[in-house]
């Protein structure tokens, strides 16, 4: 049977690229190489990835709060940030389709796409990693108001994980959300001249220590729609690692790896499972 | 009101680059098309991101225009002008 070996939640900043490369000694590299050598270390056979879309695969005219893609690979960014290399991503479309069912059996009623083309988010975090792996995407509506409840996310990852735990293949998996923690994008709250800014700075350390405690409860019931947007409009994205967080199993317990970046808002966390 | 018409704008602005070029060459005729009410239209036109967002256009959306340089827009006065506007703390 397949198994949830980890769980990490990084950053998807389009102009991360850059920045890793003009720094490498900056909290950003340091951060991605040493969950990139976690990942190295555990060796999973697959990803599946918990990733928000920032209005480039889907639209208003058709806007699914979650989404998987069931194909046998998929291709990106078609928001074209310079720094991120196009790249097609092989999948695994029989565990997308099971996955797609079985959360179906769990009251999660997802769309499914099998023709699926991806924006920067997951793209960002493998290309500065250099890894790809075999990804099943799923796609959260969480940056195009109104979104989900935290409690929903984490319950929808919850799905997610007895999914995978229930597919056949014997495949070890890792659980990857991409997104920031706090942050405001292209919205009133962005820094001069900037295209962003980091309002909610108390926000993002307090999700810091309830998660480097491995308390979730406490930081679900915090996580209030309220609290999310008072944090930026693009804070939705902390419900992708609150996915992950479900996937992990019963309790994501402490983590190997937690650490804020406070300038754009996001953190760098890798957990194992079972520990 | 056709918030939907004003995000359509952006999205294919950051999309389709022939579009994006018409839009760039002649604004008011490439609106045309869209199902705009008149203080859309006048806002798009004056790249007043502020009005557009007050109206509840997606600010991702918006900033497709500066990215694409249309509409008097560019980064720094997108910046600007999108600063000015009341957050919308949606949620």
């Amino acid at each position: 049977m397949a198994r949830v070996i980890a769980g990490c939640s990084v950053p998807h900043n389009p102009f991360l690229p850059v920045k890793v490369k003009e720094d490498p000694e900056g909290i950003n590299a340091r951060c991605f190489a040493e969950v990139a050598e976690a990942i190295g270390e555990l060796e999973p056979d697959l990803v599946v990835a918990f990733s928000p879309d920032h209005l480039n695969t889907v639209f208003f005219d058709n806007l699914p709060t979650l989404l998987v893609g069931i194909v046998d690979e998929f291709s990106g960014p078609n928001d074209d940030y310079p720094p991120v290399e196009p790249r097609t991503l092989v999948s695994d479309p029989d565990l997308a389709r099971h996955i797609f069912h079985q959360a179906l059996r769990s009251d999660f009623d997802l769309s499914r796409s099998e023709s699926l083309q991806v924006d920067h988010s997951v793209l960002v975090p493998l290309q500065i990693m250099d890894i790809s792996p075999v990804v099943v995407p799923i796609i959260l509506n969480v940056l195009a108001p109104p979104v989900m409840n935290a409690t929903r996310a984490y319950a929808f990852g919850r799905a997610v994980g007895e999914a995978i735990r229930s597919y056949e293949r014997d495949l070890a998996v890792l659980v990857l959300a991409d997104g920031g923690v706090i942050q405001e994008v292209a919205g009133p709250r962005i820094r001069p001249g900037k295209p962003d800014g980091a309002p909610g700075q108390d926000w993002l350390a307090r999700v810091i220590e309830l998660l480097g405690d491995g308390d979730v409860e406490t930081l679900l019931a915090e996580a209030t729609p309220w609290q999310i947007a008072e944090a930026g409009n693009a804070a939705g994205e902390l419900l992708t690692a609150l996915a992950m967080l479900g996937a992990l199993g019963d309790s994501p317990g402490v983590p190997r790896l937690i650490e804020p970046e406070p300038e754009t808002g996001h953190m760098f966390a890798f957990w194992e499972a079972g520990r | 009101m056709s918030v939907y018409a004003i995000n359509l704008v952006g999205r294919r602005t950051l999309r389709d680059p022939e579009f994006a070029r018409r839009l760039g060459e002649d604004p008011a005729l490439a609106l045309e098309q869209f199902d705009l009410a008149p203080e859309e239209r006048e806002a798009l036109l004056a790249g007043d991101v502020a009005a557009l967002y007050a109206m509840g256009a997606h600010e991702y959306l918006l900033m497709g225009l500066a990215r694409r340089g249309v509409l008097g827009l560019d980064m720094p006065t997108f910046s600007e002008r999108i600063r000015a506007a009341e957050p919308r703390l949606d949620f």
